[in-house]
């Protein structure tokens, strides 16, 4: 293995803190990821790290080599990104993560649509809906949704939020229907949580249409870090569900599910569905998959059409 | 101050591994954690936790006091079980791992039948293909596929696990079928980015050497890559859990049955304790048998 791979390891086993997960990263075992840091060590004739069973800390020698290492690696980050730009045609690797969910329902389309346009282009696709940490884990490309806050990044809107209040026939019918935000607090609700985010929190206009709105906790049975089976306890009566029309995969009376207090303001607390990239990912590759998604999904994103009339609602 | 109060908001603290994630999971505010934490360290004349502006990390007395505690907790609650599972009262909260493709598509029904008879009972519901660490999580029963290693911990299984290898006609027709696994070389391998299974292929052990599967696309789901598998992408391994409704509509047709991997299982696993909270014991008796030997999935062939 070459130097500039060995360090690559090297700087990838103190970014992740394991060598078990830079290991994973590289898609090789632990013992010939440890074997390669130590041939770097044998022929820098310095020990880099000092280990102990249960994890390691860096040596002064190794804090000095692994700053020049990461320049080392941006300038060839750099360099492939200028090879990468005189190509015609979109060509090389493409690492991307989504959430869960809109990653199956909306990238999965777009990549069979790129993939048939770009033939030579290779992908891998990482779905969790935990943040990965785009640098370290070395992504090109991240969908993300929710309120910006990673100023290291490029982003790129690719669409507008479009949250909903939704109960199946089934709930209301037991439950009547709910006409002031008490009466929908009352009721049990579904929670989207991931031990990262818990959204179990609804903003609604204290009056119908009106300005001032509040901030209220939903309250339920059901915690579930996933959208589909939210979306499926949802249908089965399990509770009421604020979600994005997105969450959903055809239109609302067709999954036997009505809108509740459409005539509250609903706000959408300054979340997006974001495209995000590092800096030197700026390639052809990944803007030319940006727009694939973009055109896919199209603006405003097809999904609207699955609450009829959503334009009027909400506001 | 309750002492046991404040011990459980400690295990809270370490195992979140922060101070409002710890108020989340008990259903208080941040600052009563913190009030708590600094009473028990008062009380013990112990610093427990480093507190820093981003994250909290144990102390090598608060790492020692953590293992004591827990067991301290767990024998609390080994008692209040053996009381309660007399009274046959489930409530609660049960938290539950899942892997995610077995989570979304088949897991949704039981939950709501479970939770139908024991409308009492919380159920904060965890997809992941990750590994979790139960214990340290928190998790009352984590759902895996495969072998298991652990010995603290009981596994019961849950259904049969069965790989098998699936392409759509339309890309068979334009690409041919392979027959052989050297064949397969010769086609678009859709891979899984998690332990690839495919060294549990039969007659792979003769070949790995020289085996070389080239893929455009490796993805960590499984649903994912049969769908591309339908869309005509390539060749993909999944459980018929996965591609059983997709074998059934004839979108997607098995080949190569002769190399098909042995089949795996799915297993609840949960601590070995010798009161077992009631409202697992009911997930477990629940859910045993609830799939039957030939599972839904793999009746439509």
């Amino acid at each position: 293995m070459s130097i500039t791979n060995q360090l690559t390891l090297f700087v990838d086993v103190v970014q992740q803190g394991s060598f078990a997960k830079a290991a994973a990263l590289h898609d090789m075992d632990n013992s010939s990821l440890s074997k390669q840091i130590k041939k770097l060590e044998t022929s820098l004739g310095v020990q880099l790290l000092n280990r102990s069973t249960r994890s390691f800390s860096l040596t002064s020698a190794g804090e000095e080599i692994l700053a020049q290492a990461h320049i080392l690696i941006d300038t060839l980050s750099d360099i492939h990104s200028i090879a990468d730009s005189y190509q015609a045609k979109p060509k090389g690797i493409l690492r991307i993560t989504s959430g869960m969910f809109f990653g199956q329902q909306y990238i999965q389309p777009a990549i069979n649509i790129f993939m048939q346009k770009y033939p030579e282009v290779k992908i891998t696709l990482m779905l969790d809906d935990k943040r990965n940490d785009i640098i370290s884990d070395h992504y090109d490309l991240a969908f993300r949704i929710g309120k910006l806050n990673d100023s290291n990044l490029m982003a790129k809107k690719i669409a507008n939020m479009h949250f909903a209040l939704v109960a199946s026939h089934d709930f209301i019918k037991k439950h009547g229907m709910p006409t002031t935000p008490d009466d929908l607090l009352a009721l049990p609700a579904i929670i989207y949580g991931n031990g990262d985010v818990s959204l179990d929190q609804v903003k609604l206009s204290t009056e119908p249409h009106g300005d001032e709105q509040k901030i209220h906790k939903m309250k339920g049975n059901y915690k579930v870090s996933d959208v589909r089976a939210m979306v499926d306890a949802v249908k089965a009566g399990l509770g009421y569900v604020m979600l994005d029309l997105f969450n959903l995969e055809e239109p609302i009376d067709k999954m036997g599910l009505v809108p509740l207090l459409t005539n509250y303001k609903l706000s959408t607390m300054g979340t997006g569905i974001y495209a995000l990239y590092p800096h030197r990912k700026q390639t052809p590759l990944v803007s030319e998959f940006i727009k694939t998604v973009q055109e896919y999904i199209g603006t405003p994103p097809f999904w609207v059409e699955h609450m009829p009339n959503y334009k009027e609602l909400y506001k | 101050m309750d002492k046991l109060t404040t011990m459980k908001t400690f295990l809270a603290v370490v195992q979140e591994g922060s101070f409002s994630k710890a108020a989340d999971k008990l259903d208080i505010s941040p600052q009563l954690v913190s009030k708590y934490i600094s009473a028990l360290e008062d009380n013990l004349r112990t610093r427990l936790l480093h507190r820093t502006t981003r994250k909290v990390s144990v102390t090598e007395a608060g790492n020692q006091y953590y293992q004591r505690c827990q067991q301290v907790i767990i024998d609390i609650e080994d008692m209040e079980n053996s009381l309660n599972n007399l009274s046959e009262n489930v409530s609660g909260v049960l938290s539950i791992s899942a892997p995610m493709s077995f989570g979304t598509k088949h897991l949704a029904g039981l939950l709501v039948d479970f939770q139908n008879q024991h409308p009492n009972l919380k159920i904060d519901l965890r997809l992941t293909d990750q590994f979790v660490d139960i214990v340290e999580q928190g998790i009352d029963i984590a759902l895996r596929i495969g072998t298991l290693k652990s010995s603290t911990l009981i596994a019961k299984k849950v259904a049969p696990i069965r790989l098998a290898i699936f392409a759509s006609p339309a890309y068979l027709k334009q690409n041919g079928t392979p027959t052989t696994l050297e064949a397969l070389q010769e086609h678009n391998y859709l891979r899984y980015a998690h332990a690839e299974p495919t060294k549990r292929l039969k007659g792979y052990d003769e070949l790995k050497n020289e085996l070389k599967l080239e893929s455009n696309l490796v993805a960590n789901n499984g649903d994912l890559l049969l769908n591309t598998a339908i869309a005509g992408g390539g060749i993909t391994m999944q459980p018929t859990f996965i591609a059983g409704e997709a074998l059934a509509q004839g979108r997607v047709v098995r080949i190569l049955k002769d190399y098909e991997p042995e089949p795996m299982g799915l297993y609840m696993v949960y601590a070995n304790r010798q009161f077992l909270p009631s409202k697992v014991r009911a997930f477990v008796d629940f859910t045993s048998g609830y799939y039957g030997d030939v599972p839904y999935w793999d009746l439509g062939e």
